[in-house]
């Protein structure tokens, strides 16, 4: 079944610590998809699917192409490709050069999410190195979605929440347990 | 009057611009997916200042040049050699087998790019001693990449990342024994291009080559809808001998049902039924 919300969680160094306890608030009826996107080497990425598989109790996958975005579904995003997500809430993927010397980008997941779920759309910076995300995160407030950044003493590394706080006008700066509260509360139950 | 929201602006506003573009162009856009033509006319409308895709279609109508800098920003010519050393390791394993069985044999690579995974393939045939059967056909829709691909000279500093795929995908010998350096780059041996004809070549529109033993497109389905990819596969079936194979991008699938059987389901490497 297909929502009209979507919650994508974007990070990279120092991030993964961030998205088990995450994973583990959430229950297993958790209505709204997760997207979750870390910057990793291609081979530690098989490792990292399994392992939020087995510490979520929500059905966990990677995103194929033309993959239709499902309730109660995490995908985590492969390494190599760009991920899109398109207006028909179908996934779609593209070897354009990296963004922010990321591929995949948060940038690129959020821009093409924030077009297709619009006010729909919650999006989640963590712990990072680099400065992708923050563009993605303007257009996420533009189409009238929702950002939180997690507060930077907070996260192992703060490039990243600290370059989304930059650009945003009205940055919403939360402590981890703070996020998984508004997580829970935003996407639990079946959209009204 | 009927509000639209700004969604549907933008959709109209995109529906116009590919009419305009298929009108004074003859290029049809309109069946690759969305969000990464999306992308990249929003990332031409930041660069030219320009704040709505209207303004887009404008200058692309009445400029005549526009419409070339605004497909060179769709095109992708970036691409790797022995990109996925798995596939190529399965072709070795798989098809060079049947191949071998074969006095004379057609390839034909479909979206070649800048040419790395043509050269890629041609260094594996080498070493397998069946590079002097092939007559490999290498197409591509951009004439720039073309260009480059004919030369096979790539920069130095790229050299250490393909030996190490060189070495996965199976390379027999040493990856330097294929080039010379010359000037900080890597001269590909002018004998792996002997038997490859480039070719510009637009594949939505003519997916035909006749008679192929084996067709490699990679990663260029991602970027058509269903209906297009079905198009070039049927082109692709048509194309292809009898117990053809077919070579795709990691990410990629063949929806239509009947046409093609696996024959390594996590390479994506089909053959013809």
């Amino acid at each position: 079944m297909t929502t009209n919300k979507l919650i994508c969680i974007c990070g990279s160094a120092g991030a993964i610590d961030s998205i088990i306890k995450i994973l583990k608030k959430l229950p297993a009826d958790f209505y709204v998809p997760i997207v979750i996107l870390i910057h990793l080497s291609e081979s530690r990425y098989s490792h990292l699917q399994q392992m939020l598989a087995q510490v979520s109790s929500i059905h966990t996958v990677s995103p194929e192409d033309y993959d239709m975005i499902q309730a109660n579904t995490i995908y985590v995003v492969p390494s190599m490709y760009h991920i899109q997500i398109e207006k028909d809430f179908t996934f779609s993927f593209s070897l354009d050069e990296p963004v922010n010397y990321s591929r995949p980008s948060a940038d690129v997941l959020l821009e093409t999410a924030s077009n297709a779920y619009q006010d729909g759309l919650l999006s989640i910076i963590l712990s990072g190195a680099s400065q992708d995300g923050s563009t993605g995160s303007s257009k996420v407030v533009n189409s009238g979605g929702t950002v939180l950044i997690i507060d930077p003493d907070e996260a192992e590394v703060n490039v990243m929440p600290k370059a989304a706080i930059d650009i945003l006008s009205k940055p919403h700066v939360l402590r981890l347990n703070e996020i998984i509260k508004y997580i829970i509360h935003f996407g639990g139950n079946a959209d009204e | 009057m009927a509000t639209m929201t700004d969604t549907n602006i933008e959709d109209l506003e995109l529906q116009l611009f590919y009419i305009a573009l298929k009108e004074v162009y003859d290029i049809d856009l309109s069946e690759y997916r969305q969000a990464y033509i999306l992308r990249r006319i929003k990332r031409r409308m930041e660069l030219d200042k320009l704040n709505t895709i209207t303004l887009i279609t404008e200058r692309m109508i009445h400029q005549p040049n526009y419409a070339e800098k605004l497909l060179s920003d769709i095109s992708i010519n970036v691409t790797n050699m022995f990109r996925d050393p798995d596939f190529f390791n399965s072709l070795i394993k798989n098809v060079f087998p049947i191949l071998q069985t074969y006095p004379r044999f057609n390839i034909w690579h479909a979206g070649c790019a800048t040419g790395e995974e043509v050269i890629s393939l041609a260094i594996l045939l080498k070493e397998a001693n069946l590079y002097n059967r092939a007559k490999i056909i290498a197409t591509d829709i951009s004439q720039e990449a073309l260009k480059f691909a004919e030369k096979a000279i790539y920069p130095i500093e790229k050299m250490k990342q393909w030996t190490e795929s060189y070495q996965k995908a199976g390379g027999q010998e040493s990856f330097s024994n294929h080039y010379d350096v010359k000037y900080n780059h890597a001269i590909f041996d002018p004998s792996l291009l002997e038997n490859i004809t480039f070719i510009e070549h637009n594949l939505t529109k003519d997916p035909y080559f006749n008679n192929q033993h084996l067709i490699i497109c990679r990663n260029v389905y991602i970027y058509f809808n269903k209906n297009l990819q079905d198009y070039v596969t049927k082109g692709f079936h048509t194309s292809l001998i009898r117990d053809g194979y077919l070579g795709l991008g990691s990410k990629e699938t063949i929806y239509a049902n009947n046409l093609f059987e696996y024959v390594d389901r996590s390479n994506k490497i089909y053959k013809k039924l």
